[in-house]
């Protein structure tokens, strides 16, 4: 059995191999010409702001994380705050509240000039005082009470 | 008086002759022919680098281009910290690294041809002898699967193999081509040939 060294002197030999691999001959020729079209024809087209910041990121993989992370962050920012304005019950009542009275007036004025009130409002059952007739109330009848005389009483 | 001040002026040194340091600063002043030359020096490593961690002509052809052209777009970051020559190499890496992964382990093989003077290569003739349990095998087949074994190996593997026992270079330039240190590089490349040897056995003495 041989040794690693010598064995890996062998496999040094074998890969001297690949040292003798070329391309086609005058490959070389022209592929700097090529590399310079490449350049003259990239500088043609206009890079766009988000292709630069691609390019940006990727040579620098921590800005790439950190600005991950801003975004992430503003994401989560922007949830919370829509979440904490979902939940303050006190702002919508609020308005219906310093509007009701403005329109109890309107329809005070339709009446006291004679008109009947011209149209229906599907306000008028919230701004009414009375409470709503509830869908199972029984209708109010008059009801008197039953007088009954036994005979022979 | 104007011929003796255009006498005395230095003539430009042919392109040939400057320094990459000299060619480096042209070039981010977006002279076309200086970085020219810079490709011209260094395409045939850059290819051959590319060329022999896919195993494969048309992606190295594509790759290598690809590098040089990212590396003259972002060569006004390029601060002389490394020389061009490191600063070229690990583009070509990385990039070459980013594909291999997207391809994952699809490889296709496309192979140049073994130049003539394979066969008078004094560590191959060495190798290739009466004690060879496989020497009934020409180069081209031996060349295939000295290929097929390399793409076994994981990529940071063949990075390493294919940049110190084939390109030739230190650890130290690979240790800051690869950005990692010294330690890494040697343990890399420990594993990387132990893995060779065995997938390549029947081919060794």
């Amino acid at each position: 059995m041989k040794s690693a060294p010598e064995d890996f002197e062998n496999l040094s030999r074998l890969l001297s191999l690949k040292r003798h691999e070329q391309p086609p001959p005058g490959y070389f020729d022209d592929f700097s010409s090529q590399v310079i079209a490449g350049i003259r024809a990239g500088a043609a087209e206009p890079i766009t702001g988000w292709q630069r910041l691609v390019e940006v990121l990727k040579c620098r993989p921590v800005l790439a994380g950190a600005y991950g992370v801003a975004v992430c962050g503003l994401l989560l920012l922007g949830l919370n705050l829509s979440r904490m304005m979902g939940d303050r019950p006190e702002s919508v009542p609020k308005d219906w509240v310093s509007f009701a009275p403005m329109m109890l007036n309107v329809t005070s004025d339709w009446s006291s000039q004679g008109f009947s009130q011209p149209w229906s409002s599907s306000v008028a059952p919230v701004l009414s005082v009375e409470p709503p007739p509830g869908l199972f109330a029984g209708p109010r009848l008059n009801v008197q009470r039953a007088a009954f005389e036994f005979l022979g009483n | 008086m104007i011929e003796t001040a255009t006498a005395k002026a230095p003539a430009p040194l042919p392109l040939s002759e400057v320094d990459d340091e000299q060619l480096v600063s042209r070039s981010q002043r977006g002279d076309l022919t200086a970085y020219d030359e810079l490709v011209r020096r260094y395409q045939e490593r850059i290819y051959a680098t590319v060329y022999h961690m896919t195993s494969n002509h048309e992606d190295a052809n594509d790759l290598a281009q690809e590098s040089f052209i990212k590396a003259f777009r972002a060569l006004k970051s390029f601060k002389g910290d490394s020389s061009f020559f490191t600063w070229v190499y690990r583009i070509a890496v990385n990039k070459t690294i980013n594909f291999l992964k997207q391809r994952k382990n699809r490889t296709y093989l496309s192979l140049n041809d073994v130049d003539v003077n394979a066969e008078h290569d004094p560590d191959l003739v060495a190798l290739i002898s009466d004690k060879t349990p496989r020497r009934d095998l020409n180069l081209a087949e031996l060349q295939e699967k000295l290929n097929m074994a390399m793409q076994k190996l994981s990529i940071d593997h063949r990075t390493v193999v294919t940049l110190h026992d084939i390109q030739g270079l230190s650890h130290e330039e690979i240790s800051k081509i690869m950005d990692c240190n010294v330690g890494t590089v040697r343990s890399r490349l420990f594993y990387a040939r132990q893995q060779l040897q065995a997938y390549l056995i029947d081919y060794l003495k």
